[in-house]
């Protein structure tokens, strides 16, 4: 009955001293997945989504500015992002920062449209620093309140929290004494778990106080004391934590992904009609083409989908790229006439044109109109990666440029240090030059006419031979490395066009400042400060950021019907069907011609949309795929066969 | 229920009694490398002669091997010891997925923004310091004004350790108007003495006298070369004593060398190794296992060791003191102090290097 007495203390301390409520831990985290859900931007989550606006403008600025590519070995994730806001934000209570930590684990699933994930919890670095900062604390708070009581009893400290202990005095010190006084009120839980094992408790402190260990061998045996009473309290508060992840994620998985669900219609329509309506499969196919259109224009949200995404994306880049080069060696094979070799070129320059032309100018999102990001973390960040960061593209090529100049500073003053230094004191050695006058405006070298005579010659000879030999050296090396100097030089101001491109006066000033610092840093650059300075100042600013087609959610589903409608006509010999989906080509080149009230940007995939509202679209675009839709239909569709 | 419940208590205490376990992982080079992975191991074999733990080795054979192999640690050990830094992405992936065991990074760091968790502790090393100075004697005791430096891979640690190599001669150039000249390659693995040997001898016949490694299991074969090469020159046999070697070197006033890394190196080929760079890769597994058998006081985070904290250095060269003039230890002696005080900073970059001079340095003797 002890024995389980014992076991529900140790379940009450552990609970207590997790001093946090799990019921409202829960409760905090289905607030917060269901304010996401419902969107609504002005309560618990306000600064939460503000951040995450700034998250996409922070990628949006920086794909703009340095590409996609992450030129470190270890890339940074969105999990350290998302962990960023987390500590940007300020909590009334632990219980609502570890929902909030498992809530961004929600968010991070959501973005990559994949289900949470014990392994994806655990390594979201808000979440694990949450966790372990109140398991650590919980752990230093029971070690200090214990070990206090210990060091009392020893007589190596003089007050205790606990004092109804036995007195077992040691001649010892402590290394740490601090780890042995416990500063706050006694706590009642921790009394009663040395009064419920006092006996062995002060048996333990005994045996320890009659053993020679001091310094921190006896803390050692302190610390071991209290945790062999603290073993089980650490096990009920990881159980604790455990299960509570455990919430997190069933909590999380409630959603059903309806988009998966229509593969699995489609299929097993698909078998039905195989087997017992084979004559209706072309109507089978002509309903399910329609079907996904429908799906695509009304449902599809592309940064969640992935399995959509991912099985129009490699079906349609494969099938478009294998149409365009066919249809490009069209152009050179024989028996064609002009008009069919200019009717295939235009078809694939159309669908080149299609993919690289600009279509949308947004206006509303360029960084100087974008206020609430400006002093960001996030702007930090893109400070971070432009130039600050050893791996940003600005850093990494003022650093070899830096080196190459410090390369050639050293060869230089080697040359002249060492090297002919060297030969002049070899010409003084072998008794030619006497002396060596430098004045202000006049160098004299007092020569000895004895060693110039012709019985040194083959000294002369050879000391010349040396000497030049250098100078060549030295001179092939120089001019070598001119040229990867040059190298360096252009491709700095390749990547600081690009990012003054998009960069208001504010961030142009913050990205100067991290760049003058090279120049600070060392003289060595010195003779390019100029040169940097007239040509940043020369970089005119964009006022509108230029998007293709597939930058944007609206864009990208007119570019999968468009072209998902072309794979279909070209496969299927069928002509209603080709009539069908040449309709449905036309359909999404209409759409073109639609300007939505908001454009969804994809500012990268797996990372939050960003909305503009002030745009232009260009019509050419178009223009090129209705033109592209009807040569195809004529060149290759109906009227030919 | 009273005799389920005594026993599941007894069992709790047993289980909680069992001796504290530390399990290293190797990286690719393996144990056997007499270089990192050994280093390491006997801080690792220190720790369970003096804090009587249990220990195990899990060797890495592959890179893909790190994750499993951490995991398979993990899952029963106390605390666990990731070596080198190519296991720093596979660390920071394991050890949230283990809150209660401790893990111990030898030369791994975070990545830039990146949170280490509170059950990681990071060693990292200034190995620039230690290698300073193996530049600086190879520079002095060179006969041919050329030198060497075979490299495993492009890594940071590895880098700095060339740097710092690469310092120590131009500071030796620079403080003593000379013109020593370091010929450099990578071998592109640290488990390939073969590719090692090969390199050393390309810069043995390209008027190389001594060849500094860093290169892991590879730099093997450096010290390989050296030997032999040295013993080609002096006419020895391979097992010729020291005192025949010593002895050839002085009649001879030259010879060839390797210098090794990580560990002392120098038995491996007495008298033909001139000294080694040491990283005390022994001493932070050492330090971290028994700070992580502690309840309190694990070193988190990142901790740097360097020369003022003895983390790195010299070995103490007991077989070829006698090769080097007293003036140069002399000087060296008084550089270190430069560095120990915060006078001196060794560069770690080649950006760093670049702009490095000390030429203003005059010795107080």
């Amino acid at each position: 009955m002890k024995k389980l007495l014992l076991l529900s203390l140790l379940l009450i301390i552990s609970i207590t001293l997790l001093s946090f409520d799990v019921d409202l831990v829960k409760s905090h985290y289905k607030t917060f997945i269901n304010e996401y859900e419902e969107n609504n931007r002005e309560e618990v989550l306000k600064v939460f989504f503000d951040e995450m606006d700034n998250l996409g403008l922070y990628r949006f600025y920086r794909n703009k500015m340095i590409g996609t590519a992450e030129f470190s070995d270890r890339p940074t994730s969105i999990q350290t992002y998302l962990s960023r806001i987390h500590q940007n934000m300020k909590f009334k209570s632990i219980e609502e920062e570890m929902a909030f930590s498992a809530f961004l684990v929600y968010v991070q699933s959501e973005l990559s449209g994949t289900r949470m994930t014990l392994e994806r919890l655990r390594s979201m670095p808000a979440h694990f620093t949450t966790v372990q900062k109140y398991i650590q604390e919980m752990q230093e708070d029971s070690l200090t309140y214990l070990g206090n009581v210990i060091a009392y009893s020893l007589g190596l400290v003089e007050d205790s929290p606990y004092k109804d202990i036995k007195k077992f005095p040691m001649n010892a010190r402590l290394t740490s004494p601090s780890w042995y006084l416990y500063l706050d009120e006694p706590s009642d839980v921790f009394d009663e778990l040395i009064k419920e094992n006092k006996e062995e408790f002060e048996k333990m402190i005994e045996d320890l106080s009659k053993t020679r260990l001091t310094g921190s061998n006896l803390e050692f045996e302190i610390d071991g004391i209290s945790e062999h009473f603290l073993t089980d309290l650490n096990y009920y508060a990881n159980l604790n934590i455990e299960n509570l992840r455990i919430f997190f994620i069933e909590e999380s998985s409630k959603k059903f992904n309806f988009s998966l669900l229509r593969f699995l219609v489609y299929l097993i329509a698909g078998i039905i009609v195989f087997i017992f309506a084979k004559k209706y499969l072309k109507f089978y196919i002509i309903g399910l083409y329609g079907l996904e259109i429908i799906y695509f224009l009304f449902f599809f949200d592309i940064s969640r989908d992935i399995i959509s995404s991912f099985v129009y994306g490699s079906i349609i880049v494969l099938s478009v790229f294998l149409f365009g080069i066919i249809t490009l060696l069209r152009v050179f094979s024989r028996n064609k006439n002009i008009l069919q070799r200019l009717s295939d070129l235009f078809v694939f320059l159309g669908i080149v044109l299609i993919l690289i032309l600009p279509t949308y100018q947004i206006i509303d999102l360029t960084i100087d109109k974008t206020n609430e990001f400006k002093n960001t973390y996030f702007e930090n960040q893109l400070l971070n990666d432009t130039i600050i960061y050893q791996h940003a593209k600005v850093n990494r090529h003022i650093n070899v440029l830096k080196s190459l100049l410090g390369t050639e500073y050293s060869e230089i003053n080697s040359f002249y240090s060492a090297r002919t230094s060297r030969y002049i004191q070899d010409n003084i050695n072998a008794g030619i030059f006497d002396s060596i006058n430098i004045q202000s405006n006049n160098v004299r070298i007092n020569l000895n006419r004895d060693g110039l005579l012709y019985s040194n010659v083959d000294f002369h000879r050879q000391s010349l031979e040396n000497y030049s030999e250098n100078i060549k050296r030295i001179l092939r090396a120089s001019k070598f490395r001119e040229g990867f100097i040059e190298n360096e030089v252009k491709d700095i101001k390749k990547e600081i066009e690009n990012i003054f491109r998009y960069s208001d006066s504010d961030f142009r000033k913050k990205f100067n400042a991290e760049f003058d610092k090279f120049f600070a840093a060392s003289d060595l650059l010195e003779g390019y400060k100029n040169d940097f300075e007239s040509f940043k100042n020369d970089i005119e600013y964009s006022e509108k950021i230029p998007l293709n087609l597939y930058n944007t959610g609206h864009g990208t589903k007119i570019l999968v019907i468009f072209f998902f409608s072309l794979i279909l006509f070209i496969i299927f010999e069928n002509k209603k069907f080709k009539f069908v989906t040449f309709i449905g080509m036309l359909f999404a080149s209409f759409l073109m011609f639609i300007k939505p009230t908001y454009l969804d940007i994809l500012s990268e995939v797996r990372y939050p949309i960003i909305y503009s509202s002030d745009y232009t679209s260009s019509l050419i675009v178009g223009l090129i795929m209705i033109t592209l839709s009807l040569t195809i239909y004529f060149r290759r569709g109906g009227i030919r066969k | 229920m009273k005799k389920i419940l005594t026993v599941l208590l007894v069992l709790t205490f047993v289980l909680s009694s069992f001796a504290f376990k530390a399990t290293m992982i190797t990286d690719v080079g393996g144990l056997g490398d007499k270089s990192f992975n050994d280093g390491t191991w006997a801080g690792v074999v220190r720790a369970r002669e003096e804090l009587g733990i249990d220990i195990e080795i899990i060797i890495s054979t592959e890179q893909t091997d790190y994750v499993a192999n951490l995991q398979r640690a993990a899952q029963n050990s106390d605390v666990v010891l990731a070596v080198g830094f190519l296991m720093a992405d596979a660390l920071f992936n394991v050890a949230p997925q283990f809150p209660n065991v401790r893990f111990i990074g030898i030369d791994i760091g975070p990545s830039e923004g990146q949170t280490v968790p509170t059950n990681i502790a990071l060693y990292l090393f200034k190995e620039q310091e230690a290698t300073f100075f193996t530049g600086y004697l190879a520079a002095a005791t060179t006969r041919t004004e050329k030198v060497g430096y075979v490299g495993g891979m492009e890594i940071p640690p590895v880098i700095r350790l060339e740097m710092g190599y690469r310092a120590g001669v131009a500071a030796y150039n620079q403080i003593h108007n000379t013109n020593v000249q370091v010929l450099r390659s990578y071998a592109g693995a640290f488990d390939n003495p073969a590719t090692g040997k090969r390199m050393a001898e390309a810069q043995f016949n390209q008027g190389a006298d001594i060849i500094f490694h860093a290169a892991g299991a590879t730099g093997n074969g450096v010290i390989d070369a050296a030997r032999e090469k040295g013993a080609s020159f002096y006419g020895l046999s391979q097992n010729a004593p020291l005192t025949a070697i010593i002895e050839a070197f002085y009649k001879n006033d030259a010879g060839f060398f390797a210098i090794g890394v990580d560990v002392d190196q120098d038995y491996m080929a007495p008298g033909y190794v001139l000294t080694s760079g040491m990283k005390r890769v022994d001493e932070a597994a050492f330090r971290g296992i028994s700070t992580a058998r502690r309840a309190r006081g694990f070193e988190t985070g990142v901790n740097i060791l360097d020369l003022a904290q003895q983390g790195v250095g010299m070995s103490p060269m007991m077989y070829t003191k006698g090769l080097v003039p007293n003036r140069v230890f002399a000087e060296m002696e008084y550089l270190e102090k430069l560095i120990v005080e915060g006078k001196l900073v060794i560069p770690e970059n080649a950006t760093q290097l670049g702009t490095f001079n000390v030429s203003g340095i005059v010795f107080p003797f």
